[in-house]
């Protein structure tokens, strides 16, 4: 439901064109866990950035559910990133003005869908683990809660991807631990879910791992 | 000579010092029968008709209708109270000629003034010309007509406000200057203010872009902040300028020498519209910088900060 056909991203730097994402094809269907792995610099954020829209490839086909995103405008970008898509991003990520519950309904807030929208955000927070922390401020948690309320926003609008840029980092073992169990159970509850890491006991819990290399995408594990 | 329409004659006597005032008073007396400048004037402010030893009071004397006041040891009874004008008429009191006339029993005038020839003298002879004569002109004429050495000056009317409507002129000038300097300035330091802080929450409105916000709600979201600081620094300003002049009005009055200055809630209302209308403007104008910074971003470039 996911393809990706020789996706391709290019900077230029230092005045000459630099291939930050090299000709990237993949899949990922519903309900499947996947993991891309590389160092630092080898291209996963760039690859996660054009598959949540925030960046426009130099080449190549992005396919959502047939929907070529590609091709949409601003504007159909933004609701493909609000409706189809949540997005983990990569450290801290919080409105910190906002309460833990404005920051989890959000996308609803801004897609005008808020119709019982408070209510579904505080059964999310329930899910993570996190009930009874709807009024408090996004300063006041900890590392770990504070990503498990950005999976939360992320699923606000039961998207048909999640995408989840290096979720564990500056995390123990312990949150490490609770955020991937609720990344895996996101996705046998039908939600595509690509994760990037470089950390190697996250791979436990992912049907799949891809490798990014300079650029270039290969399979590592089925 | 010819050419006059109507004439008629003033008194100034000034006093040394009176138990009402804290400076000198002048003593204007006028001729009920021929005075067509005065009695109209002083009628507009009050129904009046002025008998032997009354006076109409200027604003800054310390006496009410009814009460005396005492010039050169000699009583009068005020019988009505000028509003407050701003020029000398607050501390001048408006008499009859027959009723400064009751200066002559008085021991001190005998000391200070030429009381002997106190009914033959005046100070001025108001002249209103015939139709079709400039006044300006007639000036001349009566210069032309009596030698200097007579001690006889002629001005018009326009003379005597020229300086005041000078000074006004010129304190309109500079301050519609100053106001333009303000705006300007206060302009290109909220454009600075807004864009700086604005810098420092690209990633806040990089989130909002991932989350699914379109250009024009985040637009919307800094007009509206924009909208919100102005309004609010608008009323403040105001606040702080009209309190600023209820407490220190007479300072101002006398350090840029306007002589009245009054401030009054329906006089102040249109200032305060437009000075909100440009509070307004001025906020809006400087978010829109910053809006049109954020909005020839690409998203990813706002969120990069948190990488």
């Amino acid at each position: 439901m996911i393809k990706i056909d020789r996706l391709t991203k290019s900077f230029i730097r230092n005045g000459a064109e630099f291939p930050a994402v090299k000709e990237v094809v993949m899949s990922i269907e519903k309900g499947r866990l996947v993991a891309v792995i590389g160092q630092s610099g080898s291209g996963k954020t760039t690859l996660f950035n054009m598959i949540a829209g925030l960046i426009k490839p130099t080449s190549g086909i992005i396919t959502i559910n047939d929907k070529d995103i590609t091709t949409l405008s601003e504007k159909e970008l933004a609701k493909y990133r609000n409706q189809d898509v949540g997005y983990i991003l990569q450290g801290n990520s919080m409105l910190n003005n906002f309460t833990v519950l404005d920051n989890v309904c959000m996308p609803a807030y801004l897609s005008a869908c808020k119709e019982e929208v408070r209510l579904r955000a505080k059964e999310l927070l329930a899910e993570m683990g996190l009930k009874g922390y709807e009024n408090e401020y996004p300063k006041n948690l900890s590392g770990g809660e504070v990503k498990r309320v950005s999976i939360a926003r992320a699923m606000i609008n039961n998207p048909v991807l999640l995408l989840a840029d290096e979720p564990t980092s500056n995390l123990g073992p312990e949150n490490s631990r609770k955020v991937m169990e609720l990344l895996q159970k996101i996705s046998e509850n039908g939600t595509a879910v690509l994760v990037s890491t470089h950390e190697m006991e996250c791979l436990e819990y992912v049907d799949e791992i891809l490798k990014m290399q300079k650029g270039t995408l290969i399979k590592y594990r089925p | 000579m010819e050419g006059i329409k109507r004439i008629s004659p003033q008194l100034y006597v000034s006093t040394l010092a009176a138990s009402c005032c804290d400076a000198a008073v002048q003593l204007i007396a006028f001729d009920p029968a021929t005075d067509f400048v005065v009695q109209p004037w002083l009628q507009s402010q009050d129904e009046l008709n002025l008998q032997y030893g009354e006076v109409v009071a200027g604003y800054n004397l310390a006496a009410d209708v009814g009460e005396t006041v005492r010039f050169y040891n000699t009583d009068f009874k005020v019988a009505a109270k000028l509003e407050k004008t701003g020029m000398g008429y607050d501390n001048s009191v408006f008499m009859s000629f027959d009723t400064i006339y009751k200066l002559k029993d008085s021991e001190i005038v005998a000391q200070t003034l030429p009381k002997d020839n106190l009914e033959s003298i005046i100070s001025m002879l108001m002249v209103d010309v015939k139709d079709g004569v400039t006044p300006g002109v007639y000036k001349i004429d009566i210069q032309e007509a009596y030698p200097e050495d007579e001690e006889i000056y002629a001005c018009t009317a326009d003379d005597f406000m020229s300086g005041l409507a000078a000074q006004v002129k010129k304190l309109t000038g500079y301050g519609s200057l100053l106001t333009l300097f303000l705006v300007i300035s206060t302009s290109l330091a909220l454009i600075s203010i807004f864009v700086i802080t604005i810098n420092e929450r690209k990633y806040e409105f990089g989130i909002f872009y991932t989350l699914g916000a379109r250009k024009n709600q985040v637009a919307k979201i800094i007009l509206t902040e924009a909208a919100i600081i102005s309004f609010v620094g608008g009323i403040l300003g105001i606040v702080f300028s009209f309190l600023g002049i209820t407490f220190f009005h007479e300072r101002i009055s006398i350090n840029l020498d306007i002589p009245y200055l009054d401030i009054g809630f329906i006089q102040v209302l249109p200032i305060v519209l437009w000075s909100m209308g440009i509070a307004l403007l001025a906020g809006l104008c400087a978010a829109l910088c910053s809006v049109y910074m954020i909005a020839r971003k690409e998203p990813y470039r706002l969120i990069r900060e948190i990488e």
